[in-house]
């Protein structure tokens, strides 16, 4: 019975080829773009390694300095964070990282610039790293200014081909590092702890840095729960407020414990309370817009479609189906249209991460579909496509036959 | 004619409100991306006031130092002179930020209690002849400047204009927000020459309100430059990187240097501007096509339905044209009360000043454009259907059933 029903609903929609290439068109599309979309946000902010706390962690990625005649803002300096973001109450670990910056190697007479960070030994037990290689440094090493590296994989690729790197000196910007670890490549969008090459803090060619307010470093703190959230904030603001500024053009200093989402809203929208609410209602905003032209397009192909069958609902009475029946077909179809439309978009979908992974556009990048975003917009789509076709099919199926015949409702 | 066939409509109007959403909203996306596009497309004619070719950025600083160096300033002048010995090289100056580059500073001035940000670099003397820029009134900073106890200010002719209307500029200062807690008051920026533009957003960006203040190396409180501004005489290769980089490295070992051609910078810029626009009009254009098929759809299926009421106008009389000038004048009616809608929402937008970037000629062409637009979508798809329609044949219409 039901392969008949599915028999009659494929049949059905290979009748109406535009209507079903339209609709196949708008619920593939739409999907598409929804999936890219979530693709690229969830590369961005989702826990995921090396960041495997990101949910319950808090950095501090941006100081704001307002003097009388100019502002500026930008990553905090050293000093900032070694006076406010040590042992804060609720954090279980806190690290500071400088930014990725650009270092110049030579190597065979080629020269290639490396992204470089320097980092604490914290670093690595705050983010967890797969090591191809050995493993990461230590505390100590860092304490001790040592000399050493940890290496992504292409950089390994680049000094010494296929064979291992561990223990080799390789020389960037004019200093020499001894590799003690190798990890795959992370991509650039990870920007808190994407680089090529990760050093000891204290490396570093000179020591400003520590003088400094606001310069090129980053904090993440890692609490022990996300309910301990609002006590590292207060009592970081409250450091925050006490701390001296060096430099006379600047006056006022703001500064937050934040998730990356809070600082990326407060960049765009700027910095309020009520930023990471609005960034969600501009995102959902622009997402139910987005959605709204497709299910309006879907709706209207859907009763157009039905209407031009009343006559057929007339004669399937007339020769005995029950309501059921024809509510029965009527489901089986639009299912089959949503579920071809939707296996359409999922393939599509994956074809464009493919040809977006291979482009290279963000470095290392590996986009993956992300399956309840997916999961959320088939619902949708079955929602709106049963809705849109079945309900008026179904209140025409209670027509009496001989008005159905005629014509039926307008 | 027009009133039958708005009767029609209003005859049809449950099946009809939906169609008329479904181009309002079109109408909306296609306005959203047109007025970016257009936007964009209407600064770049205009002069950006600098010129980029034959010049090169190089950024140098030591690493993780943000103007930690007490050296810096020292350290610029003598880079300067270096640079300049070298034979390929017509002129170099220093500044803090260079155009097309990520980074951005921002100015504060107050009128009457009103603050206007600005954008702004500082600059060592010669930053115009690397640059070419073009004064209209005043003066150039240089030699005679050292030791003024206020910054030498140059502006362009918008923020002038912004600060202090019709009045000469020159010999002003830009007006600093009045605070008595301050101990030690910044020195005035003090207005000496007037650019014609100035655009640090580039030629993408409306934004033409910018000031230059002098970087005296001389003395020690003064803004550290990040960037060196090299113009190359025409024809230089590339490789003469090489050479400048070792020059530069041999005269300050622990800092850091990186090349780039202003002409490179860009390239990379308009890729950053242009890409995610590229990519809204795409979906966009996604969304179009959709709607269009979608229409043809809904008409092709109107005209089926009425087989009937076709055939019977055909029967007395009416010619092909005018059948077909019922659908399309349907389908315009229907555009048009969803055009009337759109605009009254899209016209919320300049009254309450959500895109202060817009000006009124960009946003009167992008909404003409999209009405354009729309009348052109709805007639190509009403075009098919009432194709069709006219081929309904008056005796056959009148057996259908």
């Amino acid at each position: 019975m039901l392969r008949h029903t599915f028999k009659t609903a494929v049949k059905v929609l290979l009748r109406r080829k535009f209507f079903t290439a339209a609709s196949l068109f708008g619920i593939s599309f739409t999907l598409v773009v929804l999936m890219v979309a979530a693709a690229l946000f969830d590369h961005v902010f989702a826990p995921r390694a090396p960041e495997v706390n990101a949910d319950r962690s808090l950095g501090i990625y941006n100081v704001t300095l307002t003097g009388p005649n100019q502002s500026r803002n930008g990553p905090p300096g050293y000093r900032l964070l070694a006076d406010t973001a040590r042992k804060l109450p609720g954090a279980e670990r806190v690290t500071f990282h400088s930014t990725a910056s650009d270092a110049v190697a030579f190597l065979g007479g080629d020269r290639l610039t490396l992204q470089l960070k320097r980092t604490d030994g914290e670093f690595w037990r705050v983010f967890r790293f797969e090591f191809l290689e050995g493993g990461p440094f230590s505390s100590e090493d860092d304490a001790d200014a040592r000399f050493v590296a940890v290496i992504n994989e292409s950089t390994r690729q680049r000094y010494f081909g296929q064979a291992p790197a561990l223990a080799k000196l390789i020389d960037v910007g004019g200093q020499r590092f001894r590799v003690v670890g190798v990890v795959p490549d992370i991509p650039l969008s990870r920007i808190i702890v994407s680089a090529d090459i990760w050093a000891p803090i204290r490396t570093a060619p000179n020591d400003a840095y520590k003088t400094q307010i606001a310069g090129t470093f980053l904090a993440t703190i890692v609490a022990n729960s996300r309910a301990d959230f609002p006590v590292i904030r207060e009592e970081f603001r409250r450091r925050v407020a006490e701390l001296t500024l060096p430099d006379k053009s600047y006056d006022h200093i703001e500064a937050n414990a934040e998730t990356l989402f809070e600082t990326f809203a407060a960049l765009l929208l700027g910095p309020s309370r009520t930023a990471v609410a609005r960034m969600v209602a501009i995102i959902a905003a622009i997402a139910l817009m987005f959605m709204l032209l497709p299910t309006l397009n879907l709706i209207n192909l859907n009763v157009s479609r039905i209407l031009e069958r009343v006559s057929e609902i007339g004669v399937r009475k007339a020769f005995g189906a029950s309501s059921r029946a024809l509510l029965g077909q009527f489901l089986v179809e639009n299912l089959v249209l949503t579920l071809v439309g939707g296996a359409l978009g999922l393939a599509l979908s994956g074809i464009a991460l493919e040809i977006l992974n291979r482009s290279g556009v963000i470095p290392y990048a590996q986009f993956a579909l992300n399956i309840r975003i997916f999961a959320y917009a088939m619902l949708l789509t079955v929602f709106f496509g049963v809705w849109s076709g079945v309900y008026p099919a179904w209140k025409m199926s209670r027509l009496r036959p001989v008005e159905a015949l005629k014509g039926g409702v307008r | 004619m027009i009133r039958h066939l708005v009767r029609l409509v209003w005859n049809r109007k449950r099946s009809n409100v939906l169609v008329v959403l479904e181009i309002l909203l079109c109408f909306v996306v296609v306005f959203g991306v047109l007025v970016f596009g257009v936007s964009m497309a209407s600064n770049i004619g205009r002069p950006v006031g600098y010129s980029s070719t034959d010049v090169w950025n190089v950024e140098f600083g030591r690493e993780l130092d943000e103007g930690g160096d007490p050296r810096a300033l020292e350290m610029t002048g003598r880079l300067i002179q270096v640079v300049k010995g070298l034979a390929p090289v017509e002129s170099a100056a220093a500044t803090l930020i260079t155009p097309y580059s990520t980074s951005a500073a921002r100015g504060i001035a107050f009128v009457n209690g009103r603050a206007i940000p600005f954008a702004f670099t500082a600059a060592t003397d010669d930053f115009n002849e690397v640059l070419r820029l073009n004064l209209v009134a005043g003066r150039w900073f240089g030699k005679q400047d050292d030791h003024a106890r206020d910054i030498p200010t140059i502006v362009t002719r918008d923020l002038a204009r912004e600060l202090f209307g019709d009045a000469d500029p020159i010999g002003r200062e830009i007006p600093s927000e009045a605070s008595p807690a301050r101990v030690t008051p910044e020195p005035a920026r003090r207005i000496i020459g007037v650019l014609s533009a100035y655009r640090a957003g580039g030629e993408l960006s409306g934004d033409s309100l910018f000031a230059l203040y002098r970087v005296d190396v001389t003395k020690p409180d003064s803004t550290v430059p990040r960037n060196l501004v090299v113009r190359i005489r025409p024809g230089t290769p590339r490789s003469f990187e090489e050479s400048l980089v070792k020059t530069l490295q041999a005269t300050a070992p622990d800092y850091r240097f990186a090349v780039e051609p202003l002409s490179e910078m860009k390239a990379k810029y308009q890729d950053r501007h242009v890409v995610p626009l590229g990519i809204a009009a795409l979906v966009a254009a996604f969304l179009v096509v959709m709607v269009a098929l979608g229409l043809t759809g809904v008409l092709w299926q109107n005209v089926t339905k009425r087989t009937k009421e076709i055939g019977l106008r055909r029967a007395t009389g009416a010619t092909a044209r005018q059948i077909s000038l019922q659908i399309l004048g349907e389908t315009w009616i229907l555009t048009t009360l969803a055009l009337v809608v759109g605009s009254v929402l899209v016209l919320q937008l300049p009254l309450l000043n959500v895109m202060p970037f817009v000006t009124g000629r960009v946003f009167a062409v992008s909404f003409v454009l999209s009405l354009a637009t729309l009348y052109i979508l709805g007639t190509l798809c009403a075009f098919y259907p009432s194709w069709l329609a006219t081929r309904i044949s008056p005796t056959e219409a009148l057996r259908h059933e």
